[in-house]
């Protein structure tokens, strides 16, 4: 199992070198996840001074900006491009190179998803800090350190449901051959049950919880973080990803199994 | 000398779904990509495995490295079955594509062979060691700190055979090598490829369309087509086999070409006559004796088929093949 990790850790480490290598990419990459987050942070501002109210449904505007940043942050962990990898490496046949290395496929492209997205992260987590100094959300919510202690376990869980998700949809490909057309579905569903267009805070509550109860919404649960609900809800919160990583992590397995005697590439 | 690979009656069929006419309509259809194959390697053989495009070379190869399934039969490679202990296995084996990367692109080649040195449980120290060796085994020290999407296709491919090699492999499968590479890259590699064998003892398995790579590296031909084995001998008995035909030029000191031939089928140009003997029906002697007798000679061709046309003939006579 140490051998295991340290194997993944070196993979992680080299693609991470890999995606610094070509400064500029890297410096775009950071640069294009921290002006999204500062322009949704602008695109509410607006919003809440056409309304003219300082909540909406008890989402004050620092508040929703969190929501939205923290879902941005989120999602540049990269989870939906294992989908990419996966499906684009069977499409051409470049899994077999993989196929017979000493380390699973899937663990492997894990490994490499998160190495080459670190500009990205980083790149977040600095326009998060700059966004956190300098806007209202300190005074627009109570317990900031206690939250974000209680936000990283559920940043962490929904990262693994993401990319767990995204796995079974990439693998889904060595049976229907191409499955952009899932992954698309997918996708959108994850991004609005995110909160990725309009904060979930919004969503009407019966939606809202049907929302948060699928495995999509389930990934997205850290965009709640500064909800004044946020503590009330926390131990479902967990308990729902707990029980989808359980589900999801058998469910790949399985059907990681059934992939390794289904396979065939390029004709053979 | 001990069997590092032995398969009996390896078979594996999959299926596809044929389209027909209609939006959801389609048929299951179930091909026959290798059919009851028998094969045993010993350790430190150079063999060459070789067919036409869908005989079933690529399939054969994804089995015994472990990347696909066998519908039935048995297979041991290193001792291991390659499905049911493929993560053992793939401290034992090498693979290389030809057509696929494996290498960092963006990264110089140096930290590709580290990557597949912590890959293999290697230390550090170990790493080093081992890379030292294989730049300069495949000579990479000219490029060994150029990123690897800047490499010339022939210092790649050296590159992605140094680091399926950084954990000893005891046997290396190479699904057509030198695919695209030029006269000169294509030769380096086929010495380095002979140079490993003898130093390392390392069983070479090769797919390749270029005869020239079957004549320099194997020491044994196994022929496939449409899933079967159809030849399995040293390469140089196969030569032999079937070196039925003989090919000759002669040129004579005077203009030939009003004269009767004694042969159909026999070119005469000017000064000079073109043709191939068939030694199955034709005796050498008398041919060449007639030949000789037709004008004054003055030089004298005469050479074996090539490897090529030998391929040829055998998919051909096997009734199946298309050249």
């Amino acid at each position: 199992m140490i051998s295991l990790i340290s194997k993944f850790i070196a993979v992680f480490k080299l693609q991470n070198r890999q995606a610094w290598y070509h400064k500029y990419t890297a410096l775009g990459m950071m640069a294009t996840w921290g002006l999204r987050l500062l322009l949704t942070a602008i695109l509410y501002a607006g919003i809440y001074k056409v309304i003219q109210k300082t909540s909406l449904k008890g989402i004050t505007l620092p508040v929703a900006i969190s929501s939205m940043g923290l879902y941005t942050l989120y999602s540049c962990f990269g989870g939906r491009e294992i989908f990419r990898i996966i499906n684009d490496e069977y499409i051409s046949g470049v899994m077999e190179v993989w196929l017979n290395k000493p380390l699973p496929y899937i663990g492997l492209k894990i490994a490499e998803c998160l190495g080459k997205n670190i500009p990205a992260i980083s790149g977040m987590f600095m326009a998060g800090i700059i966004l956190f100094l300098f806007s209202d959300i300190k005074s627009a919510t109570d317990n900031i350190i206690l939250r974000i202690l209680c936000g990283i376990p559920l940043l962490i869980g929904g990262v693994i449901i993401t990319y767990l998700i995204y796995s079974i949809i990439g693998l889904s490909a060595i049976w229907l051959q191409d499955a952009r057309s899932v992954f698309m579905i997918h996708d959108k569903l994850i991004m609005i049950l995110g909160g990725i267009y309009i904060p979930i805070g919004f969503f009407p509550n019966w939606f809202r919880l049907i929302g948060e109860s699928i495995p999509a919404g389930t990934a997205t649960l850290i965009s709640q973080l500064f909800y004044p609900d946020f503590f009330d809800n926390l131990l479902r919160f967990y308990s729902l990803q707990i029980i989808w990583i359980f589900i999801l992590f058998v469910s790949l397995v399985k059907l990681n199994k059934k992939a390794d005697l289904y396979l065939t590439v390029n004709g053979g | 000398m001990s069997l590092i690979l032995h398969a009996e009656d390896l078979s594996k069929s999959f299926r596809y779904q044929k389209r027909e006419k209609g939006w959801f309509k389609s048929t299951a259809v179930m091909v026959d990509a290798v059919q009851s194959i028998n094969l045993s390697i010993e350790r430190g053989e150079r063999v060459a495995f070789v067919g036409p495009n869908g005989a079933g070379k690529s399939t054969t190869i994804k089995m015994l490295s472990g990347i696909l399934t066998p519908s039935s039969g048995e297979l041991s490679v290193c001792g291991f079955n390659p499905t049911k202990d493929r993560r053992k296995l793939s401290y034992r084996i090498g693979c290389v594509f030809g057509q696929r990367s494996q290498l960092l692109p963006n990264l110089p080649l140096k930290d590709s062979l580290e990557l597949f040195g912590h890959m293999y449980d290697m230390t550090p120290q170990q790493i080093k060691t081992r890379s030292d060796q294989l730049i300069d085994i495949f000579s990479l020290s000219e490029f060994i700190d150029q990123p690897v999407r800047q490499l010339s296709l022939g210092q790649r491919m050296r590159g992605e055979i140094a680091a399926s090699l950084m954990h000893k492999p005891e046997i290396i499968f190479l699904d057509e090598p030198t695919i695209g590479l030029d006269v000169i890259a294509k030769r380096d590699l086929r010495k380095t490829l002979i140079a490993l064998n003898e130093q390392e003892k390392t069983t070479i398995f090769l797919t390749s369309h270029d005869t020239a790579d079957i004549e320099s590296l194997s020491q044994r031909l196994v022929v496939i087509d449409h899933g079967k084995i159809i030849i399995d001998a040293p390469t140089k008995d196969v030569q032999k086999t079937y070196l039925n035909k003989k090919h000759f030029k002669i040129d004579y000191t005077t203009d030939i070409s009003g004269l009767a031939l004694p042969f159909q089928g026999i070119k005469a140009v000017g000064q000079s006559i073109e043709g191939t003997i068939d030694t199955s029906v034709q005796n050498i002697n008398d041919v060449l004796h007639q030949l000789l007798n037709i004008a004054l000679v003055e030089d004298i061709h005469l050479f074996d088929e090539e490897l090529e046309d030998i391929i040829i003939d055998i998919y051909k006579s096997s009734g199946q093949g298309k050249p």
